[in-house]
């Protein structure tokens, strides 16, 4: 009797099992669909707002000098008098083949362009969203937990000028110091093979980085310390106080999770304004970044450039928030329930 | 970047020094034949980056290319008096114009009309380089740096430096803390708040270049009201050029008409319509509708100090001047392609630019036919003299006509690091040869 009474426990279990992996796949499925939906819509949003916006191309390759009929070579030469439609259609099959077509004044290949220049740009903001978090986490945790004493007020204050200082007067602060009076790290650029100089790609990136981080920091300091402040006061915080445990040790051991899933979702809302932020480092340290080279690709009106470089950048943010979702999924019991 | 390429990367038959001679360069000797229709080169030994020599095929092949119906060459039109182009023997070259040109050697020289390559070269033109010059670009991180390298097969003077690499950067103070710390050792274009930091400094060196550049105010002749040349008269009357130069922080020349002191044909015309705000206001006064009012279409590369500060100066002899910045490509489509704008303000550096009063359909609208007269026979001048006169005619009328404003001519400030000498000064808004530059130590 007791095989039986195994089987059927058995058979119950599996098909719960199977439905939750099954739901998972869905919800997925449903983020992906999402995904391709939204870049659709974006790809043909950036290609119309590009198309309308005042400035020809062709003009400004063409040189002030030129004549009516070479502008119009130049126009047929960059396939600018095809339809609309076709222009579009072209531009999209061939993003799904990864070419962004050749950049209208050099010649040269959009993607390529833009993997040499996420070179810069990709290190620069992961470095800084690394640092930030890394010291806001405990910064902000010890903020919270200890609001009261002059060391919390202190770091309060601390964030607040952070959050409100330029990104740029940072920037130019610390190369005045660093830079130009100890000289130990440069002022401006990035080795022209890149990465094959590794120390002194590095170099270059530092105080990019930190000028970067001082502002993301402070935001995410302020967060932390809020979250804290609130997890401090919750129930069963007293709870296990009363349980003899400390403060640090049920933050640590209790909090970090309680606190990771908001933090998640700042971390990804802070990326769209971290590539923002870069464009204005990439001017202070004329490093050639994909903000810089977006900068510059629109004031020379190199539409293709131009829109390859925003397609990249929407897919890459989409992709980020979309995988942010499915792990939020992952970490919260309760949003894997609720479908 | 083509300041860069060429002369550095790619040459013409012929080069120009910066004070203004003729050099030889992929031809050794020439002559002119006297009706100045004819012009026949000697070619020399030179050779291309990938070592194949230099053949009269490849000069005839280049410029039939640059002046071909369907050439995308910017500087096509300089070429366009071009007749035929014949390879003689196998190196003499006899070029034959329909008209005749004065600038013809200068577009050969120093256009990207005149530049050389091999013919049938399939060289990828936007990732390598294939041109005769002393310098290959070794490496192009684009709006960065660009890495020039010696030609060690060069077969000319062999360059003084073996890499040059020209960094990009946008903004002054990063240019300025990069060239305290030694990143870079010339600075070109210096802002006037660089000059300051480095005046005391023992360890640079301040050159102030000549350069051919107007910062212009560009009057649209074909606006009703601003036909009348009263009208420009006044406005020309009603800016203190003296002022707008201090308001930048120096560094530039007062100019009364399109030409500078370094032009052969200049002369002093800064007393034609010079600042008199008191008569700007009588030639208004006699001029309906009494209420004038128009709008300064500027690009947002300039700084708006300028722009304020015209419009402030005009305000107060009775013009109402509303800033409208734009971004250059809409300026390039909206003010100079389709001239629609009533004043503007732009940097002129093309040295004959005073030809174009010439030419009725530039931006301008200028159409005079006295200016036509002039332009055209200056261009077909049979001597530099002659065309010297005729072009300090033309700048005179101009200036008479106050066909533009003309604010300043702004000097190109080189600010260098004391360790390095050669680099060039003068007139490098067009060309920026590098081949001299060395280590002093």
């Amino acid at each position: 009797m007791a095989a039986p009474l195994l089987c059927v426990a058995a058979t119950d279990a599996a098909p719960a099992a199977r439905s939750r992996a099954q739901r998972l796949a869905v919800a997925v499925a449903q983020q992906v669909g999402v995904l391709v939906a939204s870049l659709l819509a974006a790809s043909l949003l950036i290609f119309l707002a590009l198309h309308y916006l005042p400035g020809d191309a062709a003009a400004i390759l063409a040189g002030p000098e030129a004549t009516a009929a070479q502008v119009a070579l130049l126009e047929q030469r960059l396939g600018l008098d095809r339809p609309v439609a076709v222009q579009y259609l072209d531009w999209v099959f061939g993003a799904l083949r990864l070419d962004l077509g050749d950049s209208m004044l050099d010649g040269r290949s959009v993607a390529s362009q833009i993997g040499e220049k996420l070179q810069v740009t990709v290190p620069l903001c992961v470095a800084a969203l690394l640092i930030s978090v890394l010291v806001a986490l405990p910064l902000g945790m010890i903020a919270g937990a200890r609001h009261r004493t002059w060391y919390g007020h202190l770091i309060g204050a601390l964030t607040q000028l952070g959050v409100a200082l330029p990104v740029f007067a940072v920037g130019l602060a610390l190369v005045t110091v660093v830079a130009v009076k100890w000289r130990v790290l440069p002022v401006q650029g990035f080795p022209p093979d890149r990465w094959a100089d590794p120390a002194g790609a590095i170099h270059s990136l530092i105080l990019p980085t930190i000028t970067l981080a001082i502002p993301l920091t402070a935001g995410l300091v302020r967060f932390v310390r809020s979250a804290t402040i609130d997890i401090v006061a919750d129930e069963w915080v007293r709870t296990a106080r009363a349980q003899g445990w400390s403060i640090p040790s049920v933050l640590m051991r209790q909090g970090l999770r309680n606190a990771a899933l908001p933090l998640v979702a700042i971390v990804g809302l802070e990326l769209a304004g971290l590539l923002m932020g870069s464009v204005l480092i990439e001017q202070v340290f004329a490093l050639p970044g994909i903000g810089q080279m977006l900068l510059k690709d629109v004031g020379n009106r190199d539409i293709v450039s131009v829109q390859g470089t925003l397609l990249a950048l929407t897919s890459v943010i989409m992709i980020v928030t979309i995988a942010l979702n499915i792990v939020y999924t992952l970490i919260d019991p309760r949003l894997r329930g609720s479908k | 970047m083509q300041q860069l390429l060429i002369s550095n990367v790619y040459e013409g038959l012929i080069a120009k020094s910066s004070s203004g001679d003729y050099l030889p360069a992929l031809a050794t000797d020439w002559t002119v034949s006297d009706d100045a229709l004819t012009y026949t080169f000697t070619l020399g030994d030179a050779t291309f980056h990938d070592g194949s020599a230099v053949e009269v095929g490849d000069i005839v092949s280049s410029l039939d290319a640059a002046r071909g119906t369907d050439s995308v060459n910017p500087d096509a039109k300089r070429i366009a008096l071009v007749d035929t182009v014949t390879a003689v023997d196998e190196d003499t070259i006899e070029i034959t114009l329909t008209d005749r040109d004065i600038y013809f050697l200068d577009t050969l020289g120093i256009t990207s009309a005149g530049m050389i390559v091999a013919d049938g070269d399939d060289t990828d033109r936007a990732n390598t380089t294939n041109g005769t010059g002393p310098y290959t670009v070794a490496q192009w991180n684009k709006g960065s740096t660009i890495t020039l390298e010696r030609n060690d097969a060069y077969w000319g003077e062999a360059p003084l430096n073996k890499t040059v690499v020209l960094h990009y950067i946008t903004e002054a103070t990063t240019a300025m803390n990069a060239l305290s710390t030694g990143e870079i050792d010339v600075l070109t274009a210096a802002s006037a708040e660089t000059l300051d930091f480095f005046e005391s400094d023992d360890s640079v060196l301040i050159t102030a270049g000549e350069s051919t550049s107007w910062m212009t105010l560009g009057i649209n002749n074909a606006n009703p009201v601003l036909a009348n040349a009263d009208v420009r008269r006044a406005i020309n009357m009603g800016i203190d050029k003296a002022g707008l130069i201090t308001v930048i922080g120096g560094n530039a020349v007062e100019v009364g008409s399109m030409a500078v002191p370094s032009d052969p044909w200049y002369s002093d015309l800064t007393e034609i319509n010079a600042y008199d705000p008191d008569g700007a206001r009588e030639l208004l006064a006699d001029i309906a509708p009494t209420d004038l009012a128009f709008t300064l279409t500027v690009a947002n590369n300039y700084d708006t100090k300028i722009s304020e500060y015209i419009a402030a100066q005009l305000g107060e002899i009775g013009i109402a001047v509303a800033i409208d910045t734009v971004e250059f490509s809409t300026w390039l489509e909206r003010a100079y392609k389709q001239k629609d704008y009533d004043l503007t303000m732009v940097l002129h550096v093309d040295p004959t630019t005073l030809s174009y009063y010439g030419n009725p359909s530039y931006y301008w609208n200028y159409d005079s036919a006295e200016a036509q007269r002039l332009a055209s026979e200056a261009k077909s001048a049979a001597t530099t003299d002659e065309r010297d006169d005729k072009m300090a005619a033309l700048a005179k009328l101009v200036a008479e006509d106050a066909a533009s404003g003309w604010l300043y001519s702004p000097q190109t400030m080189v600010v260098a690091s004391t360790d390095v000498s050669g680099y060039p000064v003068d007139r490098i808004a067009n060309r920026f040869p590098v081949s001299s530059i060395t280590a002093v130590n």
